[in-house]
Order: C-alpha cells, then structure tokens, then sequence
C-alpha cells in the first residue's frame, strides 16, 4: 500500500520534473532563436564600418543614387505635441529632397525616456538616433554597454561640415577612450555663476553693480531692500547658493584651481563652512525667504515675482528674458560674480545607436540638422504660420497653445541656426558663442569618476545630503549646531572613501595622460 | 437595554469613524482640484479651500480632443480586454476544475509555474515588437493583461465547488461539454465572473506601463500614461538637480500645477468609482456563496 502511495507519488513527481525539462528547452529554444535574431543587428557595427568608407571613395558624384531610407530618432520631450505628425510630415518633405530619406521621431516625454529607451535598447531593436547626454540616458554607461558606435569615421566620410562646425574641446566632451560617439548639440556650454537683481530696485538705490565681486557684498543692498520694501524677499533662494564656481574651485573634480598636488577636497570645504554661517546671518536677519529649505525648484524662489535678489548657476546668455518672463515682466539684471568655465558639452548629444542599418544616412541626417536652418527651426518652432510667426528680421513669436511648442532647442541640434524668440537680446547667440569660446576649460576635462566602487557610499552620501543640505545650504538651520552634525554623518556615511576613491582615480588619470 | 443601546452607539460611532476617514481623502482631493494655486501655496491643502476655482479642469479641457481620445482608448481596452480575458479565464478555469480531465495536474502545474517565474522585461518586449509585432496596436495594451495565472486559479477554485453531480446529470439528459459550459456552468458562476471580471476591468483600467513601452502613436495613448506622464515629468525635473545644472533651459509655467495633479486623480479614477457599485451587487453574493460552500 505505502509503495503503492510512494509510486504515486515519484510518478507525479517524474512528469513534473519532465514537464519542467520540457519547458527548459522550449526556453533554451526560445532564446536560441532570440539570440539568433539579435545577432544580425549587433554584427552590424562590424560591416557598418565598412559601408562607411566606401562611398568616401567614389566622392560627391555618387550622392543622387540614394536608395530610399527611413530613420528613427528617439528623443525627449516635455509633452505630446498636438501637431507632431504635421511637423514630421514637414521635416520629411525636407529630408526627403536633400537626403532620400524619411525620419521618424520618436519624442519621448522626460519622466519614461531613460526606462523607454533602456528596454528598446536592450532588445536590440534597429534604430538609428538616440538622443544622450550626462545626466539623462546616460552617455558614458551607455557607450560602456555598446549602445552607440564611434562616428570618427562616418564624421570624416559623411560630417565633415558637422564636424567643423564645433570646436574641439565640443568634440572632446562626446569622446571616450579616444573615440567619438556622439555629436553634441551645440549651446552655451559654460558656466558663469552670478546674482540676477530686478533692475527697478537696483535703479531705486543706485547699487552700483562694479562695486559687488564676491557675494558677501551685496547684504548691504539686502538690509536696504528688507528695511524699505515691505512684502519684498530680499534673496529667494531654493537650495542655498553654494558654488564652487566662485569660490575658485574647479568644477570638474573638487579641486583648488591651480592646486599643483591636485587634492581632491572633501565634501564639506572651508569655504562650504563660511557660505553655510553667511547664509544663516541672512536668513536670521529675514534676508532670505522662509521657506527656502522646503521649496522644490529653483523657480519657485522668484517666480512670485516678489524677490529682489536671486542667485543663478548658469548666466546663460538671454535668461534676462526667460527670468522677466518668469517674474511677470519685471525687468532684471544679470551679474556674474565669477568667470565663465566650461562645463562641458556632455548636457546634450546625438549619437547613432549600433543597431541603425543606415548608419551613413544617420550621420547625413545628423549633419543636416545641424546645420540646415530650415529644418532645425521646423524642428524647434513648428510650421512657420501656424505654430510661430515670423516678426522682424532672425525673431519670431511662438505660441505656447499652437500645437507644437518644444521649448527645448537644446535638444534638436546647434542652437546658432535658431530663431529668436521675441524679446530675446539680438546677440543671443554671438554672447553664447563668445562665452563659449572665452570659458576656461578644466584642466582635468576628460576625466570621468567611475563611481561604481564607492556605490553604496554615494548613495549614504546622498541620503545624508538629502536630509541636511537644503536645510544648512539656506541657512534655515543654524551651522553652529549642525554642521558637525552633518559632517559627522557624512564621514559615517563614507565621504572620505569616496574622496579616497577619486584621489586614486584622479591621480591614475593625472599619471595616464602626462599631467603629473 | 440601555447597555445594548449604548453598545450599539458605540458600534456606529466606530463605523462612521471609519467611513469619515476614507471618505475624507476622496474629499479632499476633490477640494484640492478646485482650489486656486495661490490658495494653496498660502495655507496648505483644505477641505474648504480659500478661492474655488476650475482652473486646473480648463488646463486639461483646453485640448478635449486628447483626454477625449485617452478616454475613449481606455474605455476601448477595458471593456473589450475585460470580455475577452473572462472568456478565457473561465475556460481555462472551468477545464482544470473538472476532475475528470487528464492533464489536470500537468496544466494546472504549467499555469501556476508562471505565476512564479516570467521572462522579464527585454524578452517580453522582444516577444511583443518582434514576433507579435504588437508595437503601436492597440492590441499591445489588450494582449498582455489576457490571462492571469492568479485568476485562472481562482476561477478554478470557485468553479471546482460546483457540484460535479450537476454536470453529470446534464450529460445524462444529453448535453455536450460546450452545452455545459455555457448553459449550466458560466450562469452559475455569475459571482466569479463578477468579482474577477471587476479587477480585470481595474487592471485593464489602471494599465499605463505596456502603453509606455510599446505606444507612440498620439492617438493610442490612454488615459493613465497622460497622468503618468505628467507627473513623472514634473517630479523627475524638480528631483534632478542636475537639469538645472545641465545648462538647460526651462521653462516650469509649461507644466500643471498642484491641483492641476489632483484634477487629473479625478479624471482618472471618477469613472471606475462610478462603475464599482455595479458590480458590487455580485461581489458580495460571490463573497458569501464562496464562503458558505467553502
């Protein structure tokens, strides 16, 4: 009887274990032919080089015998546009004419790109431009996996126009381990810190501008504006205004400028400490606005339009106009309080994914949009007419409820073939290029930390961060009492092994490239 | 008597107590819809908000055509992927219910192993664009929800409490298998169809991810990934420090506000609330007999 159970048993047992056999090679099968499918595209960078110096021999008199293709573009955006497939109709039209080729865009919204593309990617479907950069989809993990493919050759074959129209600190910044594998968008690429004021308080207490250097010098203006404005915020600031733009720290690694033992710092600096203290004096002293530390966007510390003094990052050139517009109108002055850097060309790139079957077409498309002024703006605007109108000379008028507004130029290509939009100073993009070209570059560019040994420990860094800084940093929190608090924290979070870690980085990289 | 009296005060005032405070949040973000922005700023979210205004509606309604069209995709993919997975369901269930089929092991092992064990995301995404070529067909939102291991199982459990006798005696008055099944055992098993047939419907109705992955035509988008979407954007831009360091411009009057984000709550879920009491009639008739039988 028990045998009889027992055999039961072990033949239930036996189909089970059978069954699950079965499933395995339907699996294993499955995948084979997955893999087997997958292969094709992934080989494709290997016969992709060759085409790509082909038509460089036979030169320009092959081009008319373009065979019709279509090309995908992933990219982010803000939001659908109502209009979309109308502009990509518009955009075809123009490729189509110049290149033989259709382009299909893929706008993607920012908050499901970087989880959109991972799984697209990942499946290796074909496409041909996906949209990078340093802080979304990120450029240099993504190259480390093999998603995109160099482009030095397809520049030189295909983009030389492209590839002249960038210097090559820009192409520098798309470069890894000696290779290019994208094509930054170009716009303002430098940093210039600074204080925005609303220039009717400004010309109310004739504050004369030259006399402000460092930031310490405007509380004066400050107490004057707290003293005679009542329901104005002197210093809207969301969090704080640390920066190691002015405070002569490089802005690649934490390092002293012109530190000739390249020290990496630690994360809180002496000068971190002192702009900690001065911004609790002001926001004792109801300088500030009381509910800095909790704000989540910069915006929202001025775009109440009651804020007389603010502290801006990046000084873009032409932010007067975005700031007035933010503030409701209001006029106000740019002053930079440190000179501009380079900080890279990395916010924003194109790069042509290993998976595209055209990869010369790609390139094409790429070169054009960069500098085809038709197409770029059709890009960025919309439809002349319908979604913009043209006003006087380079500017135009945009419509938020048009249909098509992107409001992110940056993303499409270089921001020097675009319209302006109204209001806009005339030499937008002369100031861009100018600052550009005058911000010094970081003697440690081309140096990326590679935090994965330290993984946990930016994380407990960052956890310990998002508890204090915003608090500290706005001086909501008295640093008498804190700061040790967070230091303490923050070394048993473990700031120093991440200090270590890139010290050793740094160092390994000063030593690679001659620089020590 | 007075005790019971007061004992069952008691029992009331507990019970409204809890009724209060689930009805209270739906409350509030219907109040927090309506409030006016600056209102919130100022105080806080409230019940009776300050300035009641509809602004954050017109901010959605502006462009009808697109929660219209959200709308219309939602509803399409709930009901016709709700009809479509009961059928299936209970014939899947009804079939491993019945003691006399053969494989019933082997098929109820092959159901419940994917309950345990999937292929992942990249592969279902190969499966889905590649061999499917379900990419950007409304079928990409049907297709994946289908079929549930868990509600086959459950369907299984309800229908195998249906008297076998039933079915014996119908195929003694000469009714085949299909006869059974649809005369005798779908009509009996209205609770099950009810209950599961609601969470298909809230999955169906809550299902943003496939739509993320696989729709990019305008046209196809539902209701939930227009929320998701909106709200993901907005926190992703407001949680990076490094968008505003990235030397981007941008431009946050182009995004909704707070109550903007509750309007869109009530946009999403209002119509589900709607459908609930519909259903409920059987969900607890299916609770009871369940548990009666059980």
């Amino acid at each position: 009887m028990k045998q009889a159970i027992e055999k039961k048993k072990k033949v239930t047992w036996s189909t089970m274990l059978a069954l699950c056999t079965a499933l395995a090679a339907g699996l294993a099968g499955c995948s084979g032919s997955t893999a087997g499918t997958t292969d094709t595209p992934a080989d494709k960078p290997a016969d992709a080089a060759a085409p790509a110096d082909k038509p460089a021999d036979p030169p320009a008199d092959a081009e008319p015998e373009l065979e019709p293709v279509e090309l995908t573009w992933y990219y982010p955006q803000n939001q659908a546009h109502v209009d979309q497939a109308e502009v990509n109709e518009a955009v075809n039209k123009i490729t189509k004419e110049k290149l033989n080729a259709t382009i299909k865009l893929m706008p993607v919204d920012f908050g499901t790109y970087e989880q959109k593309l991972n799984t697209i990617v990942a499946s290796n479907e074909a496409i041909d431009i996906i949209w990078t950069s340093s802080w979304l989809f990120p450029f240099a993990n993504n190259q480390r996996k093999g998603v995109f493919q160099p482009l030095d050759d397809l520049l030189k074959s295909h983009g030389q126009k492209l590839y002249d129209s960038m210097q090559e600190k820009f192409w520098n910044d798309a470069k890894i381990d000696g290779q290019i594998y994208a094509v930054p968008n170009y716009q303002i690429s430098a940093s210039r810190a600074g204080l925005v004021l609303q220039k009717r308080f400004v010309d109310k207490y004739n504050l004369d501008l030259s006399t402000i250097k460092k930031i310490e010098d405007i509380e004066p203006f400050l107490k004057q504006i707290k003293e005679n404005e009542p329901g104005i915020v002197p210093f809207g600031t969301t969090r704080g205004f640390y920066s190691a733009l002015i405070y002569g720290i490089d802005t690649k690694v934490p390092v002293y400028k012109n530190d000739p033992t390249h020290t990496v710092l630690p994360e809180v600096t002496k000068e971190k400490r002192e702009n900690f203290k001065l911004a609790h004096s002001w926001y004792s002293q109801g300088l500030i606005n009381e509910d800095a530390a909790t704000l989540k966007s910069a915006a929202d510390a001025y775009n109440k339009g009651n804020t007389a003094v603010w502290f801006d990052f990046t000084g873009k050139p032409g932010s007067e106009v975005e700031f007035s517009a933010a503030i409701g109108g209001e006029q106000v002055v740019l002053h930079p309080l440190a000179k501009a850097v380079f900080t890279g060309a990395g916010s924003t790139m194109n790069a042509i994914s290993r998976t595209s079957k055209n990869p010369e077409r790609a390139m094409m498309f790429l070169e054009l949009v960069n500098t085809d002024k038709e197409l770029y703006n059709l890009l960025v605007y919309g439809i002349e007419g319908k979604h913009y109108q043209k006003t006087t000379g380079e500017f135009i008028k945009t419509n938020p409820e048009s249909g098509y507004f992107t409001n992110t130029d940056w993303v499409f290509g270089n921001i020097r073939n675009e319209y302006l939009p109204e209001g806009a100073p005339a030499d937008k993009l002369e100031q861009t290029a100018a600052i550009n070209d005058e911000a010094e570059v970081s003697p440690y560019n081309g140096f990326v930390f590679n935090t994965d040994p330290v993984k946990t420990e930016t994380a407990n860094v960052k956890a310990v961060n998002d508890e204090y800084y915003a608090a500290l940093a706005t001086g909501t929190l008295d640093p008498e009492e804190y700061l040790p608090i967070y230091e303490e924290k923050l070394e048993k979070a473990g700031a120093e092994v991440i200090r270590a870690e890139m010290q050793k980085q740094l160092n390994e990289w000063l030593a690679a490239n001659g620089k020590k | 008597m007075s005790t019971n009296r007061w004992f069952s005060l008691a029992i009331h005032a507990v019970f409204v107590a809890i009724t209060i405070s689930m009805l209270v949040p739906f409350a509030l973000v219907i109040m927090i819809s309506l409030s006016d922005e600056q209102s919130i700023l100022h105080n806080g979210f409230q019940l009776i908000p300050e300035i009641i205004t509809t602004s954050a509606y017109e901010y959605f309604l502006k462009t009808p055509d697109t929660i219209l069209r959200a709308y219309g995709v939602t509803i399409t993919v709930s009901v016709v992927g709700t009809v479509i997975s009961l059928v299936l369901t209970s014939i899947l269930g009804y079939t491993l219910s019945r003691k006399d089929y053969g494989l019933n092991r082997i098929t109820s092992f092959y159901v419940f192993f994917t309950m345990l064990f999937n292929g992942g995301l990249v592969p279902f995404y190969i499966l889905m664009t590649q061999y499917l070529q379900l990419k950007d067909t409304i079928w990409a939102l049907i297709v994946p929800g289908l079929l549930s291991p868990f509600y086959v199982l459950i369907m299984k459990g309800f229908m195998s409490k249906i008297p076998t006798e039933i079915i014996e005696s119908a195929k003694v008055e000469g009714a085949r298998e299909w006869r059974i099944y649809l005369q005798l055992i779908l009509p009996l098993s209205k609770p099950a169809l009810a209950t599961l047939g609601l969470f298909i419907m809230f999955n169906y109705w809550n299902e943003w991810f496939n739509a993320m992955l696989f729709i990019n035509t305008q046209d196809l988008v539902p209701l939930q990934l227009l929320l998701v979407r909106t709200m993901n954007t907005l926190d992703f831009i407001t949680s990076r420090p490094e968008f505003a360091t990235a030397m981007v411009s941008f431009d946050m009057s182009q995004f909704p506000k707070t109550s903007a984000k509750f309007a869109v709550v009530v946009l999403s879920a209002g119509p589900m609330l709607l459908v609930f009491p519909f259903f409920q009639r059987f969900f607890v008739k299916g609770l009871t007999i369940g548990a009666i039988k059980g």
